[in-house]
Order: structure tokens, then C-alpha cells, then sequence
């Protein structure tokens, strides 16, 4: 029933070591390594990497390992500059995206890991569906009353526009989710903070005109109240972004539902219809 | 509108136990409510029972059969109970992942609080009646 240690083919053995042959000042890079195609169990190769000679960031020595010496190695990269969310893995024991986290930064051993609890499609590639399916779930777009369309756009004041900063930034890394304790038991029905966080994005949003039938789907002890407030998405996140805080207005936001008290978020918006109007 | 689906993975797992007992919002609500509720009753609690150190049994008695005194106290017990089986539930929804499995435990939880708060609360009764 209870399962108190690693599933049998988790456990890690330790794998190949490639020396740096040039007489360089060397830092050791541990990368977790799992190919399919050969199965057995994941290793741990290391590798000896002279920090001269390649960028700054992590992203950087793994590039510089996959072009010279190992062009087995395998890992998701796009952007180089934080902005796709493509690298995120666990690095020195941290969900970061290995294109914004300096190599200097870290003491001793690089230590490179893919994201935690999730399942390895190979080396440093996790399976996002879940993660994508409990976003889709949230309904991130717009839900507008279709009587209501504005001939032009929809405009939304300078304060109604600033309650999406620290929203919009997300770039769905999956960082905060693969870092909540909650998220590694119950993934399956608990939706985790980027998906939670993405959640709020659109309750905030003035222009949305679904946050009923939002915070209803919302209200449920596994989907939204697994969130114990253990803070580590927000300790985690590489954008500085606040899901425990998003999560906490969510919490409230349904609380004034339940009392059948106006949303606090929307009532200034729906309080003055005419300034939007009288603008456009 | 219906959510764009991804053929690769299915949905989140419905939330066939959420409602089984007090779930959502309302359990969040009575956990915060139970837990402020506690915090003087408990220090009063803890500084009355520092009070009766050594003291003879009859003399705790009667201090019990005070109308106020026992009041105070159901509603300490009352709260402790049903803020322990709501935190217990929290920690079996985390852990225990079956759904056949988490319905027994809850129940067993609930009766196991049920039990407790029965002998508690009767105790209490007993004293005052006599």
C-alpha cells in the first residue's frame, strides 16, 4: 500500500566521468542521464569543464559539454534569456532556468538534475502533458458575455491593467509546480501553482466576465486546497513571480463568493463602465 | 467552450472523494474558524490546568461543575476535536492517493473524533449533572 522507498528502476547509479585533457583550471558538471532507447537504470555522468571556455551561464557549459563533448546529452533550450521557459531543470538542488543561473554562482559541483517528480522522457526532458492539460484546464483566455462585445477593444484602466503584473509574467516553466511538495503527491488532481497562478491571471482580469463560473470550477479540496502555503513556488520561481500569493487571493475570492459578497478585484471595474466607454 | 485537448495526456483525474466529507472552501473556512477559536481557549486551558497541579481530585471536580468553567471547556474540547479531524483529513487527502482507501480512513478518523468528543464532552456533562 504504503511505497516508503524509490520505485526499483529511480535508483541512480553513478555513470561515466569525462576528464578534461588540456591543463585547465576544470569544475566538475553532474548531469542526470537516462536514455530509453537503452533503458537499465539513470546515471550520473560527470564531466570536467573549463569555466573559461565557455558563456556564463549554466545553459552555457551544458551547451558548450553537448558541442564538445558529449553531443549525447539531451535538454530542452530555446531563448537563452529566461523568456521561453524551455531549460527549466533542478540545478545545485534548485528548480531554475539553466540560461539565467551564472555558473559562478555555484559552489563546488554543478550538479544538474531534471525537474523533480516529474516523468523522464530522456536526460533532462520531462513529460509536460499533465502540466499542459492542468493548464488548459484553468480556460486561460479571455470569456467575454458575447451581448456585451465592444465594437473596438476592450479597454482596461492603467489600475485595472496593473492588477495583472506579477501574472502575466509567467512563462510556464513548471519551476513553482515541480517544486511544491503537494504538487510531487497529488499531481494528478491538484493543479499546482503555475497552473493556479495562470488561474488568478484571468479572475484578475477585468475584461473577463467569467470569474463565477471560474472560482466555481476552482472550489474543490483537491484542485485549488491542496495549496498548504509551504511558499516553495514562490522561493523557487526563476521570474520572482508570487503564485502562493496568487493562490491566497483565489482562496479569498471564493470566501466572498460563498458570503455573496461582490468581487473585490472586479467591483471597481464594473462600479464605472462609463470611463471605459467614454475613452474609446 | 470546450479546452483544447492534448491527445498525449488525459485531463486531471476527476475529484471523486472531494465531496466526501466537508471539502473546498468550507472545510478551509471551519479550519481557520476552529483554529482562532483555539488559541485563547487554549491558553486558558493550559494556565487553569497549571493552576491545579497537585490539586485534590474533588477540588478539580468542582472547579469543572462551575457553569462557566464547563462551558469553557465544551467549547474547548468541541473545537479541539473537530479542528484535529479536519487537519487529519487534510493529511490523509495528501497522502493516502486510493480512493477506496481515503473513503475508510475518513471514516475511521471520523469515528475515532466522534468517539473522543463523545467521552470528552460526556465527561464533562457528568461532572456538571452530578
Amino acid at each position: 500500500m504504503a511505497e516508503f522507498a524509490l520505485p526499483a528502476h529511480s535508483k541512480i547509479v553513478p555513470g561515466k566521468t569525462f576528464r578534461d585533457k588540456t591543463n585547465a583550471r576544470v569544475r566538475a558538471v553532474r548531469i542526470y542521464r537516462w536514455d530509453p532507447d537503452r533503458g537499465g537504470l539513470p546515471r550520473l555522468d560527470t564531466y570536467e569543464v573549463d569555466l573559461k571556455a565557455c558563456g556564463p551561464m549554466v545553459l552555457d557549459v551544458m551547451i558548450h559539454i553537448k558541442n564538445t563533448i558529449d553531443s549525447t546529452l539531451t535538454f530542452r533550450r530555446s531563448c537563452r534569456e529566461g523568456i521561453c521557459g524551455s531549460c527549466a531543470m533542478n540545478i545545485d538542488g534548485v528548480n531554475t532556468l539553466a540560461c539565467i543561473q551564472p555558473a559562478t554562482e555555484i559552489r563546488g559541483t554543478i550538479k544538474i538534475y531534471p525537474l523533480p517528480h516529474m516523468a523522464v522522457v530522456k536526460d533532462l526532458v520531462s513529460d509536460m502533458s499533465n502540466f499542459y492539460a492542468q493548464y488548459a484546464s484553468v480556460q486561460p483566455w479571455l470569456q467575454a458575455n458575447d451581448d456585451n462585445t465592444p465594437p473596438r477593444e476592450r479597454n482596461q484602466s492603467e489600475a485595472e491593467r496593473q492588477k495583472l503584473d506579477g501574472l502575466y509574467e509567467c512563462i510556464l516553466c513548471a519551476c513553482c509546480s515541480t517544486s511544491c511538495p503537494s504538487y510531487w503527491w497529488n499531481s494528478d488532481r491538484y493543479l499546482g501553482p503555475a497552473a493556479l497562478l495562470q488561474a488568478y491571471r484571468w479572475l484578475a482580469d477585468s475584461r473577463d466576465e467569467a470569474t463565477d463560473e471560474r472560482l466555481q470550477q476552482l472550489d474543490d479540496s483537491f484542485k485549488l486546497y491542496r495549496c498548504h502555503t509551504i511558499m516553495n513556488c514562490t522561493k523557487t520561481c526563476p521570474k520572482g513571480l508570487n503564485p502562493a500569493r496568487a493562490i491566497a487571493h483565489i482562496k479569498k475570492d471564493i470566501m466572498q463568493r460563498n458570503l455573496g459578497k461582490p468581487n473585490a478585484a472586479k467591483a471597481e471595474s464594473k462600479a464605472k463602465p462609463s470611463t471605459a466607454a467614454a475613452k474609446s | 467552450m470546450k479546452p483544447p485537448t492534448n491527445p498525449q495526456a488525459p485531463p486531471p483525474r476527476p475529484t471523486e472523494v472531494a465531496s466526501h466529507a466537508v471539502g473546498g472552501a468550507r472545510h478551509w473556512w471551519w479550519q481557520r474558524v476552529s483554529a482562532i477559536a483555539l488559541v485563547p481557549l487554549t491558553v486558558w486551558f493550559v494556565f487553569a490546568m497549571l493552576n491545579h497541579i497537585g490539586d485534590a481530585q474533588q477540588n478539580a471536580v468542582a472547579w469543572v461543575a462551575q457553569p462557566g468553567v464547563a462551558l469553557a471547556l465544551c467549547a474547548y474540547l468541541a473545537a479541539l476535536f473537530f479542528h484535529s479531524y479536519l487537519g487529519m483529513q487534510v493529511i490523509m487527502e495528501d497522502y493516502v492517493s486510493s480512493a477506496k482507501n481515503l473513503r475508510i480512513t475518513l471514516w475511521a478518523m471520523k469515528a475515532v473524533h466522534a468517539l473522543g468528543a463523545l467521552v470528552a464532552l460526556g465527561s464533562v456533562l457528568r461532572i456538571v449533572m452530578q
